[in-house]
């Protein structure tokens, strides 16, 4: 496969569609968008298939001299967060339409954003050098500062600002690393197939400017704070946009630069570090879910909590065998995508549950049960996953990263795993709970649409199947860019 | 001479950088600061680059310089927003604290 068609077929279509929502606003209702769904979906499946068939990805760059290593890098695992993206980006979508299918002027700033945000998304997954990760990043930073102050209240104008504070600092660190990357080995490719790089000290600093800066942007604790303010003030199904997709990017670009220069970043002090600084996300996120009176709030910090569970991955690679890495990758990523899904799911159906009941207050749920079972059972379904029961998504990924951990002798991660599960089941079973207790009014619940209720429950559904079908997503990591 | 007055200004651009970062300073300086910080960073790298990454820098520079500046005066753009919106009287408005 050296037809660079397809792929820029699916980084270009979201664009062309974004051009036509600022154009003929008109055209956006939902058969616009939902063709223009389809027609990205038909794409990335066919993209899929012919990487599947074929057994082995391709690296699309210029070839000519001084090229620096900019281009394109199709192999599995960039296929498989762009068909995660596209999965996701659709649900959204279409939540997104019937959730402000009354706000018409909101609507015509509204889905230029989201689709150059998935652009931005798929050019990050498919990009091979610093240069095209940076230039997705940004895109992307900008449209989410645009959906995080959309309604232009004080509140969300403020959590973008905060954003934006560490959008400038994780932008200044990732800049600077690819300069010092630049300046030790002339080239800003992210992977280079067959060779590692070889530390120095210019690269030793490349090596702490990318990674802080890509901490700081996927919100590892302690740099956390900007989330959950931002994830928390916007409309639900944007919440559920960037919780699933925007700070898994960062995360993403720094595991396939672990993964890549292993010699340069893999150091069993620096695997440590994170790893205490992933447990104490672990901990401290499900604490405060666990405490939040409002609703997206402990969803947002669930965030938290569950990104730890991701950067458990680089201990477990610094101080473990090739073997056991390839265990704790898999493990990482599975939980990245089961997290997507079920966060997905859960800001949706926490967004239907708030129009219910008009307030997003968690004591506010009292009676919903009732009301909104559909929604509930996806929250439900979701918490599964995120608990990490069997057989969700959660599960497999926790279960292989424990396995990991036990692969390289490092059995301390195990209690952070346990406890981190524990800790998620105390905050979902808190609203559960709540929603099962009667007010001491009448009732007085909205009902929005039974297609709201649809996409969370398919993305529910997908994070708990995931545990039975995690070969499949297995299978495409396992496809490299052919030599 | 030369050298000396360089490492003089790119002590002062990285100071003026890092100053409202440090001493949490309103969103208009914080956005101030990370230009000079941009800025001070590119001036490094042009020391440090060798020859044949000329042109890599150039393309980051080009690139990086306009995304900064974009992305300063939109930290500018919205604090001015959020002041109008809070009459200038919240306390919490250049402090990026309040949830």
């Amino acid at each position: 496969m050296t037809d660079p068609a397809l792929p820029l077929a699916i980084l270009l279509q979201p664009l062309v569609w974004a051009l036509l929502a600022l154009a003929r606003p008109g055209l956006m209702g939902l058969w616009g968008l939902m063709l223009g769904v389809l027609l990205n979906g038909v794409l990335v499946l066919g993209l899929t298939l012919r990487l599947l068939a074929e057994g082995g990805g391709v690296l699309l760059v210029p070839g000519w001299p001084g090229d620096l290593g900019v281009g394109l890098r199709i192999d599995g695992t960039a296929v498989l967060f762009v068909l995660l993206t596209w999965l996701i980006a659709s649900c959204c979508v279409f939540q997104a339409h019937w959730f402000f299918r009354d706000q018409p002027l909101l609507c015509r700033r509204l889905w230029p954003m989201v689709l150059v945000l998935w652009t931005g998304m798929n050019l990050i997954w498919v990009a091979n050098d610093l240069l095209l990760v940076y230039l997705g990043m940004e895109i992307v930073a900008f449209c989410v500062i645009g959906l995080i102050a959309l309604n232009g209240q004080a509140q969300p104008i403020r959590a973008a600002l905060r954003y934006l504070q560490a959008v400038l600092l994780g932008t200044l660190a990732l800049l600077l690393g690819a300069g010092f990357v630049l300046a030790s080995h002339a080239s800003l490719a992210l992977t280079v197939p067959g060779e590692s790089l070889e530390s120095t000290l210019p690269l030793a600093v490349a090596s702490a400017l990318i990674t802080g800066g890509l901490i700081y942007r996927a919100a590892l604790f302690p740099l956390h704070t900007w989330l959950p303010p931002a994830h928390g003030s916007s409309y639900a199904p944007l919440s559920a946009l960037l919780s699933a997709l925007v700070t898994k990017a960062s995360f993403y670009v720094l595991a396939r630069y672990w993964l890549a220069n292993e010699s340069l970043f893999a150091s069993e002090l620096m695997g440590v570090f994170i790893g205490l600084l992933a447990s104490a996300a672990i901990l401290w996120g499900g604490w405060m879910a666990w405490r939040q009176v409002k609703l997206k709030m402990l969803v947002a910090y669930s965030s938290v909590n569950q990104v730890g569970y991701f950067f458990l991955m680089f201990p477990l690679i610094a101080g473990g065998t090739p073997e056991v890495a390839e265990v704790a990758r898999n493990g990482a990523l599975l939980q990245v995508i089961s997290h997507a899904l079920a966060k997905a799911a859960i800001f949706m159906s926490v967004g239907n549950l708030a129009l219910a009941i008009g307030s997003e207050r968690v004591e506010g749920l009292a009676g919903v049960s009732r009301f909104l079972p559909l929604s509930l059972l996806s929250f439900g379904l979701a918490g599964v996953s995120l608990m990490g029961l069997p057989p969700s998504g959660g599960f497999l990924a926790k279960w292989t990263l424990l396995q990991a951990s036990l692969g390289a002798g490092q059995w301390w991660w195990i209690i952070v795993l346990l406890l981190g599960g524990f800790l998620s089941a105390a905050y979902v079973f808190r609203v559960y709970r709540q929603t099962y207790l009667e007010g001491p009014g009448e009732d007085d619940f909205h009902y929005g649409s039974l297609w709201m209720e649809v996409a969370p429950m398919l993305l529910a559904l997908l994070a708990v199947g995931l545990g039975l079908l995690g070969g499949i997503p297995l299978a495409l990591l396992d496809i490299e860019v052919l030599p | 001479m030369l050298d000396t007055v360089l490492l003089l200004g790119w002590s002062l651009l990285l100071l003026a950088g890092l100053w409202p970062f440090l001493t949490r300073r309103h969103f208009v300086f914080r956005a101030l600061g990370f230009l000079a910080l941009t800025l001070a960073g590119f001036a490094f790298l042009a020391h440090v680059v060798p020859e044949e990454g000329w042109s890599g820098l150039l393309l980051l520079a080009g690139l990086g310089l306009p995304v900064s500046l974009a992305l300063a005066l939109l930290c500018v753009f919205l604090a001015r927003r959020l002041e109008k919106l809070t009459a200038t009287s919240d306390p919490d408005l250049g402090e990026g604290r309040n949830d």
